[in-house]
């Protein structure tokens, strides 16, 4: 295998797990602010009743 | 200062603040008994007064000794223990459980036909039915007290589960028993033969009444010699799991390897290494008699006797160096400098592979976290060895 | 104005964009006389600030960790959950990277006899299992205590794995930069701090990030007790 070969697959790797790991956080921070909206409305629907 | 003091504890379980500043003493020859419904608090009463649960403020003493404190600070004393949890391991046997408990050789076969369980003592408690094994958890948590004739003092949560009524009553009339010979008792339960025992009833967390018991009679049983439990090696030997759980994966990895590799044509590092890398096989599948002390909790019960959980590491270094012998002579390079370092890195290795597992023991689901996940580390000084012995 | 960690790591992705984009068509090739394969070399740039990334995430993992276990602080506690992950994030970058350019400069991916290379993948197999243990354990105080002494003690690793090299050469190479031995070309320590000051932006960010998400599943759990307590 060339160096050229190693480079690109290092690279690969690398911004695959920091493009991996920032998704995760941006997709969890939207689900659990949807959640918890969700679930105050519903807190609040109930106290109004 | 009572035989069974707790001051100001603050304890959370979860998330939740299970006790809060609370305290309590028990003086010797006195009987409390908490009650309360379930989930109040009496069984974290019991285990932080036995030093198993860390708490946020204040400290736990049995008999003038710190037991355990929000420091981090613990010490050991004999004391009696019987929780929810039987804490029991199927593979003891009954005679011999309770002679552990006791610390001493005394007369087992009688207290045991006392319980209708004579005819067992030498059966493994696997075998029993509930209400036996229960029995048995019970008199594992009185005997320090019916062989001790200084005050100790008896901790028991929900003790009466799992009995029927005749045991149930014999326990009421052992804890009298036991508190007219001068033992304190804690007691966590909701049988109104077991609160009548008591001398005082807590309501838990806070309302307190007085109770008219029927005075006991104490009789001390006579102590024989002092025993260590090494249970351990006793298990080890009985259930052959060092074997089973450590020595077949030497086994296999050296078997695998001479499927693959002709020993002869190996020299140097990679013989050292093909000589040692069973003994670290066996060290890495950790202490097999951890594995039996996550039955019913027993490790619990045996963390009050000693700091140093339950192993058979002596066991382990003939094993390895059992297997680093079967190593060598396979590749006919006889070293009894290898065959040493097998056997403590063997042992090593298991003995640091089961700290790591008993580390966990506090989590709601310790089987559930990937432990092995930490061992790779263990093949540095392992590799360190090979090369320094291949020199 | 409150700052978002997700912004701030966004910043620091820009600027590891730009340490790669540099690394890679500015940075001066090295001689093949000093390298056996050199254009690999270039792995460097992502290499080092990684590791150093992974580094202040183990730091910030020990704090976290130290001071919920003696303090009981929930920011703590969720310094400890962000900086675990931040912590895997970037020790896999760097191991992953340091294997293969072990194989193409060694010939191997890795050295058993190593001290940093082995104390390295150790903190990261550490954050991995922090990570997926308390994924495995409902949250509370046993929970918290057991992973907050793991943390903790595996700190004990950090030192062995910075000094490693200045005491034991075995197989990774000793320090290059800010050492009297060092022979950094001026060019390459550029892009090289670049990708440092980029890759500490990210960590912080990302770590900022995973605190408020932290936070947000703690929340998230304080509504469903309370809408299950109303229901019934």
């Amino acid at each position: 295998m060339s160096g050229q070969t190693y480079l690109i697959a290092a690279y690969l790797g690398m911004i695959g797990a920091l493009a991996l790991w920032t998704w995760t956080v941006f997709a969890r921070s939207k689900s659990l602010e949807s959640k918890i909206d969700s679930l105050e409305k519903a807190l609040a629907n109930d106290e109004s009743e | 200062m009572g035989i069974i003091e707790l001051s100001k504890v603050t304890v959370r379980r979860g998330r939740s603040q299970v006790l809060d500043g609370w305290s309590v003493s028990i003086d010797s020859g006195e009987v409390v008994c908490l009650s309360g419904e379930n989930g109040c608090g009496k069984s974290t009463v019991i285990e932080t007064a036995a030093g198993l649960v860390s708490m946020e403020k204040g400290s736990s003493e049995i008999s003038g000794q710190l037991i355990r404190d929000s420091e981090g600070r613990r010490g050991r004393t004999k004391f009696g223990l019987c929780l929810q949890d039987d804490c029991i391991m199927g593979d003891e046997l009954v005679g011999e459980r309770i002679l552990d408990a006791a610390g001493c050789d005394f007369d087992v076969s009688s207290l045991l036909k006392t319980w209708g369980l004579e005819h067992r003592i030498h059966d493994r408690v696997a075998m029993l039915s509930g209400g036996q094994r229960r029995r048995v958890a019970i008199l594992s948590g009185l005997v320090p007290a019916m062989v001790s004739s200084e005050p100790v003092a008896i901790l028991l949560d929900e003790p009466d589960s799992g009995l029927d009524e005749d045991s149930v009553e014999k326990l009421a009339q052992t804890i009298r028993d036991l508190a007219a010979g001068g033992h304190a008792i804690i007691v966590a339960s909701h049988n109104s033969k077991i609160v009548e025992s008591a001398d005082r009833v807590i309501e838990f967390p806070f309302t307190e009444t007085k109770g008219d018991p029927v005075k006991g009679k104490f009789s001390l049983l006579e102590r024989g010699v002092e025993r260590k439990a090494n249970i351990g090696h006793r298990l080890n030997l009985r259930t052959l799991s060092g074997l089973a759980n450590n020595g077949i994966a030497g086994l296999l990895t050296l078997g695998a390897m001479l499927a693959m590799l002709n020993p002869e044509q190996l020299e140097g590092r990679t013989l050292t290494a093909f000589i040692l890398a069973p003994a670290l096989t066996a060290g890495l599948c950790g202490n097999s008699i951890h594995r039996l002390t996550l039955e019913n909790r027993a490790y619990a019960w045996w963390n009050t006797i000693s700091a140093i959980p339950p192993n058979a590491l002596f066991h382990s270094l003939i094993t390895c160096g059992a297997i680093t012998v079967l190593a060598s002579t396979v590749t006919g390079d006889f070293d009894v400098k290898l065959i040493a370092a097998g056997a403590v890195l063997g042992a090593c290795t298991e003995a640091i592979v089961g700290l790591l597992s008993h580390a966990t023991l506090r989590l709601s689901r310790p089987n559930a976290v990937m432990v092995r996940l930490l061992t790779p580390i263990l093949i540095l000084p392992w590799a360190l060895v090979v090369d320094t012995l291949s020199v | 104005m409150r700052i978002r960690g997700e912004a701030v790591a966004l910043l620091g992705l820009a600027g590891a964009g730009l340490t790669f984009w540099l690394g890679m068509t500015w940075a001066p090739s090295v001689s093949i006389d000093a390298f056996k394969a050199p254009e690999a070399q270039r792995i460097f740039y992502w290499h080092v600030p990684s590791a150093w990334a992974a580094m202040l995430a183990f730091g910030m993992l020990f704090i976290g960790s130290i001071f919920w276990f003696f303090k009981r602080s929930e920011w703590a506690w969720r310094l400890h959950v962000a900086s675990s992950e931040a912590g895997l994030a970037t020790g896999l970058m760097c191991v992953w990277s340091g294997c293969i350019w072990g194989a193409a400069e060694w010939g191997v991916p890795w050295d058993w006899t190593d001290i940093r290379l082995n104390t390295f993948a150790m903190l990261t197999l550490l954050s991995l299992y922090l990570v997926l243990g308390r994924r495995s354990q409902p949250d509370g105080v046993e929970t918290r205590d057991t992973f907050a002494a793991f943390g903790m003690y595996g700190f004990v690793l950090v030192p062995f794995t910075y000094i490693a090299t200045r005491l034991w050469q075995i197989r990774h190479p000793g320090p290059v930069v800010a050492t009297s031995e060092g022979s950094l070309n001026s060019d390459m320590g550029t892009v090289l701090l670049i990708g440092a000051i980029s890759f500490t932006v990210l960590i912080i960010g990302h770590v900022m990030a995973g605190m408020r998400l932290t936070k947000l599943e703690l929340r998230l759990e304080d509504l469903q007790t309370r809408y299950e307590e109303e229901s019934r």
